[in-house]
């Protein structure tokens, strides 16, 4: 069979460390392929790397038995390889033709052909059975409508090679019912379909093979007549649990309590950390664990519901509000909302602390070095100083800055948010040990984390989030990681927990 | 005409109402005659400014290649009084596009903020303008009377008189109008401006797209110097062009340009511009004293923009 594209050996780095590792897939014509694994197991980079926006490391790409490379996805797109992105990218400010024929408008010598542009945008929407008006601005559609669009400017390129990348998470069942029908049409004409996705139902409604993928390597490769749901979760989770599990300790009085909170992008959190404590949240991405996360810190505001700290009521109306209580949030994205990169050390770990270092409001560079320097100590920071820039550290001791910068603040809840997100294996185990330090201090630990083991290891309990709910709250020293994807993607199992 | 325009052309009725209840001599052919005498220089470089303003830029060194521009052809003019006019427009124009091109290899190879560097050579051409003319202004001797009756002289029709340095003006932002509307290149223009990493995935080169913008711009403050000349009839070194960008900017962003680029029109960009040329005449004519009316302008632009961000909150 040489119709389709073929990657071999796909191997993608990043920062030195291979999310991807010699990944063979075959995304054959008229066939509909399922790409799927837990968060982070590379997925996403596999697909992105075939349809040009990565260069892979190593590997190669053959398009109907041609061998091809993509330097860029429009190369991959005039190739017939089309991504369409779960966040559309289009032109908000442009018509609905115009953002199909961007960049290969229908012309004559330099000038547009817009009645042919409208025409043809017309017949592309049809045959894709659409009801948009080309004519229509973009701004103001639905990330359902502006996907839509994406899908008829890669018709307009002839892609024959499809690939979805999580496009479903944002859109309604009868939105998603409506793209399926989209992908069995294109599928019946011959395209090769690609969908990377987490959601086990859609797989296996949709799609026609599946490749597993963990930790950046295939472990599998079925059809879908020949597997079954329960048999895809087992192989997405499948690691050996090497880490030992978490010594138990003793739970304190409940600190941060929550009843039926809601607020954007979570509903009815029912959610009790004790002093001592640590609590997973596991679920997938998007799931609404961050927005709880962010809503608990001040950042957003909660729309309904109560929250009580140490059993008085509280309203938390800023992060401001939100130091001054006692709770502290290392955020997921260090890079943008933890750090000041080209600062020092001293100054990106004193910065939410600084008022108490200070000396009638003049910065005091004795305290504020001598502070930073006892939690270097502690946390094994590696630098030279701490007036080394933040910018020339390693991920691992990036996120013992920001993790020093939140503890400075002495909180009585740490809210974490992805803390060991990109960092090595020997810092990972060192931020581990400090969050379990932490605990046994008496500090209510929240980890947000995708990373099963991660979450079983140090967890307490652990509270699952599916769809803005949580929905199974497990026993950290008896809970498996399939209980937890079981719960997380909506399984049977789930009643298990 | 869409929602921008409408609101540059309805502060354009009221204004002209109320100044023209308290001043009924506003509505005769002098008075519009000296309306249409702003216009032309404006909306030449607008239309430059309305191009870089949607790829989501700015250029603040047009005023001063304007008036490098003024001078530079001035010089020329001094040497060889009887060159032919299309030479000398083309001459400005030249001298424009060079320090256009200028800016824009400087913004796309040295992928520096356009706004650093035009507020970077806003100063270094002026300077430039003054080491040309040893400081001396190009005088009304040195200008050929056939080039400065284009500013007075021109079509008439019910005894208003279009100039011709109009109608060269309105040329341009017909050619703006097509160049925008029509062709690949302006529709790039729009795209980059409303999405860079659209654009990009799209294989649009935002790297020829910006460098055509600021040379065009450039170009354009060029030719406006060579009309600059024909207008006034002199060139200083230091007031030809100066602060003349903030005028252009406000004129562009009064006809509903987005500041941040991808949407706009040509059409409100020349209603801006009339706005603009209006007030100015109509400060004076309605006796406003001197000193009130720099701070008049300036409040009739704010309320405009003003009001154009108003009703776009109110449409989202």
């Amino acid at each position: 069979m040489t119709k389709g594209l073929r990657a071999a050996g796909i191997t993608i780095s990043f920062g030195g460390i291979d999310v991807v590792a010699g990944v063979d897939i075959k995304l054959r014509s008229g066939e509909i392929h399922a790409l799927v694994g837990e968060n982070g197991a590379g997925k996403s980079s596999l697909a992105k790397a075939i349809a040009g926006v990565y260069r892979p490391r190593l590997g190669s790409l053959e398009l109907n038995g041609v061998g091809v490379k993509f330097r860029n996805p429009r190369e991959a797109l005039d190739a017939g390889v089309a991504l369409i992105h779960q966040e559309p990218i289009t032109f908000p400010d442009l018509s609905v033709a115009e953002n199909i024929f961007a960049g290969h408008h229908l012309r004559c010598g330099p000038f547009v052909r817009w009645s042919a542009t409208l025409a043809r945008s017309r017949e592309l929407l049809e045959s894709l059975g659409v009801a948009l008006d080309p004519a229509s601005p973009v701004a103001g559609l639905s990330v359902a409508a502006r996907q839509q669009v994406e899908l008829a400017s890669a018709l307009s390129h002839d892609a024959t090679v499809w690939i979805f990348d999580e496009t479903t998470a944002p859109l309604t069942p009868k939105e998603v019912a409506e793209l399926f029908t989209v992908m069995r049409r294109l599928r019946d004409q011959g395209c090769a379909l690609l969908i990377v996705t987490h959601h086990l139902q859609e797989v296996f409604a949709i799609a026609d093979r599946i490749t597993v993928l963990r930790d950046g390597k295939k472990v599998a490769e079925k059809t879908v007549a020949e597997s079954n749901e329960d048999e895809i979760v087992r192989l997405m989770v499948g690691r050996e649990l090497s880490l030992e599990r978490h010594e138990a300790r003793e739970a304190g009085e409940e600190l941060l309590v929550t009843r039926g909170l809601c607020g954007p992008g979570f509903r009815d959190i029912d959610l009790t950390v004790r002093c001592g404590e640590i609590v997973g949240l596991a679920g997938l991405v998007g799931a609404g664990r961050t927005e709880l996360a962010r809503a608990l810190f001040g950042i957003t505001r909660p729309t309904a519901g109560r929250m009580l700290l140490e059993g008085q009521e509280v309203q938390v109306a800023s992060p401001r509000t939100a130091l001054r209580l006692g709770i502290s949030l290392v955020p997921e994205d260090r890079l943008h909302e933890g750090l000041l990169l080209p600062q020092s050390i001293a100054v990106n770990s004193t910065l939410a602390y600084l008022a108490r270092l200070c000396n009638g409001g003049w910065l005091h560079q004795k305290n504020i070095h001598a502070e930073t320097n006892k939690y270097a100590a502690r946390f094994r920071l590696a630098c030279r100083n701490t007036d080394q820039a933040v910018s020339e550290l390693s991920g691992g001791n990036q996120q013992k800055v920001v993790l020093a910068k939140w503890l400075m603040t002495q909180p009585k809840l740490l809210i974490l948010d992805e803390p060991t997100r990109g960092v090595d294996v020997g810092a990972k185990s060192e931020v581990h040990r400090i969050i379990r330090e932490l605990a046994q201090e008496g500090m209510a630990v929240l980890m947000i984390s995708s990373d099963l083991p991660e979450v079983l290891h140090l967890s307490d309990r652990i509270a699952v989030m599916r769809e803005g709910r949580i929905v199974a709250q497990l026993n950290g020293a008896e809970a498996t990681e399939e209980q937890i994807m079981f719960a997380a993607t909506g399984q049977q199992g789930a009643a298990l927990g | 005409m869409g929602k921008r325009e409408g609101i540059a052309f309805g502060f354009l009725v009221l204004l002209s109402g109320v100044a023209g209840l308290k001043e009924p001599r506003l509505f005769q052919p002098q008075s519009i005659e000296s309306v249409l005498l702003w216009m032309p220089l404006i909306t030449v470089v607008a239309m430059g400014q309305l191009l870089v303003i949607l790829t989501g830029g700015i250029d603040l060194s047009i005023g001063s290649i304007l008036g490098f521009s003024g001078i530079g052809v001035g010089l020329v003019l001094k040497a060889n009084p009887h060159l032919p006019l299309p030479i000398v427009f083309l001459a400005g124009l030249a001298i424009g596009l060079a320090l256009g091109a200028f800016n824009a290899a400087v913004i796309v190879w040295g992928k520096i903020s356009p706004l650093i560097v035009t507020i970077g050579t806003l100063a270094a051409f002026r300077g430039l303008t003054f080491i040309l003319s040893k400081g001396d202004q190009i005088d009304s001797s040195m200008i050929p009377d056939s080039l400065t009756v284009l500013a007075h002289s021109g079509i008439t029709i019910a005894h208003v008189t279009l100039s011709w340095l109009l109608i060269l003006a309105l040329t341009i932002a017909l050619i703006t109008f097509a160049t925008l509307g029509f062709t690949t290149f302006g529709r790039n223009v729009f795209a980059l401006g409303s999405n860079a990493d659209a654009a990009r995935l799209r294989g649009i080169s935002s790297g020829s797209v910006q460098f055509a913008v600021y040379a065009i711009c450039g170009a354009l403050a060029g030719l406006a110097g060579v009309m600059y000349a024909s207008r006034f009839g002199f060139v200083n070194p230091g007031s030809a062009g100066s602060s003349f960008e903030l005028t252009v900017i406000a004129a562009v962003a009064i006809g509903g340009t987005k500041l941040t680029g991808g949407s706009g029109s040509v059409l409100g960009v020349l209603l801006g511009c009339l706005l603009l040329s209006c007030i100015n005449v109509f400060l004076s004519l309605l006796g406003i004293d001197a000193n009130y009316q720099m701070l008049t302008y300036g409040l009739v632009i704010l309320i405009a923009i003003l009001t154009d961000a108003a009703a776009r909150r109110g449409k989202a």
